[in-house]
């Protein structure tokens, strides 16, 4: 298989410490998930869980939600695997995971429990197994979306630097969720749920605004974390570089928070709240 | 890591998987836009047209690619 012109792998085998950071990290993963949905569908008290109707939710449903994420997330790992190597492929998958589940996670909690100055939202489907308030196939489509999007912006701008290729991914990913979000949030759909009332901030095809701010701010993110960290891995060593990795992640989580936070403050003292839609919607 | 004369189906669908997926989440997505009932959906829908172009072409690039070796 043909390297990327830009971005070639920076190993091809697995070695012992691939081999001890995936047994490590699979099994804290794993804990995680087990926890996390005991927690949603048997203890929904602790985490404040709405339990609201939805339609077209049937176990059949959420299982076919499940596998189908994860037979996309195999693919794409495979191919990333094939283009970058086994390390390269193991960051990216565990990190867009925790990365982007962690944010989701923190929106929803704090926002939950009053944490940040206003509601955000939450999932009414998604499929069996959860991340702590994220289903487990939401976090798997970020990796699919994350490293899609990072590829096609490698395929159609090769020349690129690392930043500049990340806008290009987080640019797609967000132009991707001007549709998505009003289609799979509408009541015929209900995926999840906005709970910012529409006189309380500005709206975009009935999407709060801050939201398209956060599409782009989750994937510019990690895309530019995981570019570095292969030119930390040639010039520092893996476990340096491993480490360096997820300081940066938890580091990056909180910044984001902020961001988001700060984006939203900022949209409701110099925006009206108004819902800029097209024909309704 | 050299490409096989060969290729086995699953080989190229994992060379196609990125833009497969998501061209996958764009047919989803249009699923979910038939049950909305507003044809104004597909307006908004119109927003999104810039990526569906990038990944349209970045399978035109893979294709081109793999027929050239």
């Amino acid at each position: 298989m043909k390297a990327d012109s830009s971005l070639t792998a920076t190993q091809t085998r697995w070695d012992p410490f691939d081999l001890k950071l995936i047994q490590v990290l699979g099994t804290l993963l794993g804990v995680i998930l087990v926890v996390s949905t005991y927690l949603h569908f048997w203890a929904p008290d602790v985490l404040r869980v709405p339990q609201t109707p939805v339609p077209d939710n049937t176990f059949f449903d959420m299982l076919f939600m499940e596998v189908l994420t994860l037979v996309m997330s195999f693919l794409c790992g495979v191919h990333c695997y094939r283009k970058f190597g086994p390390y390269a492929t193991m960051l990216f998958f565990v990190g867009s995971f925790v990365f982007t589940g962690s944010m989701e996670n923190l929106m929803i909690i704090t926002g939950r429990f009053g944490l940040i100055p206003f509601q955000s939202y939450y999932f009414n489907k998604g499929g069996l197994t959860l991340f702590f308030e994220v289903p487990t196939s939401v976090c798997l489509g970020w990796f699919v979306l994350a490293y899609s999007s990072v590829y096609l912006a490698g395929l159609l701008f090769p020349k690129t630097g690392h930043v500049a290729r990340a806008a290009i991914a987080a640019f797609i990913c967000m132009d991707i969720d001007l549709w998505s979000d009003p289609v799979m949030t509408h009541p015929a759909n209900m995926f999840w749920t906005w709970l910012q009332d529409r006189a309380e901030t500005t709206h975009l095809f009935s999407i709060p605004l801050y939201n398209f701010v956060g599409w782009f701010g989750i994937i510019f993110f990690f895309e530019v974390l995981w570019l570095k960290t292969q030119d930390w891995h040639r010039t520092m060593g893996k476990q340096k570089a491993t480490v360096r990795f997820f300081l940066w992640v938890f580091f990056l989580i909180a910044l984001y928070l902020a961001m988001v936070v700060a984006s939203e403050l900022l949209i409701r003292a110099v925006l009206p709240p108004v819902n800029f839609t097209i024909g309704g919607v | 890591m050299n490409r096989s004369s060969k290729e086995s189906w699953f080989d190229s669908l994992v060379e196609y998987s990125p833009i497969l997926a998501l061209f996958m989440l764009f047919v989803t997505i249009a699923a979910k836009a038939v049950k909305v009932g507003n044809p104004s959906i597909w307006l908004v829908g119109l927003t999104a047209l810039p990526a569906l172009v990038a990944i349209l072409w970045a399978g035109r690039i893979v294709y081109r690619r793999g027929r050239n070796g």
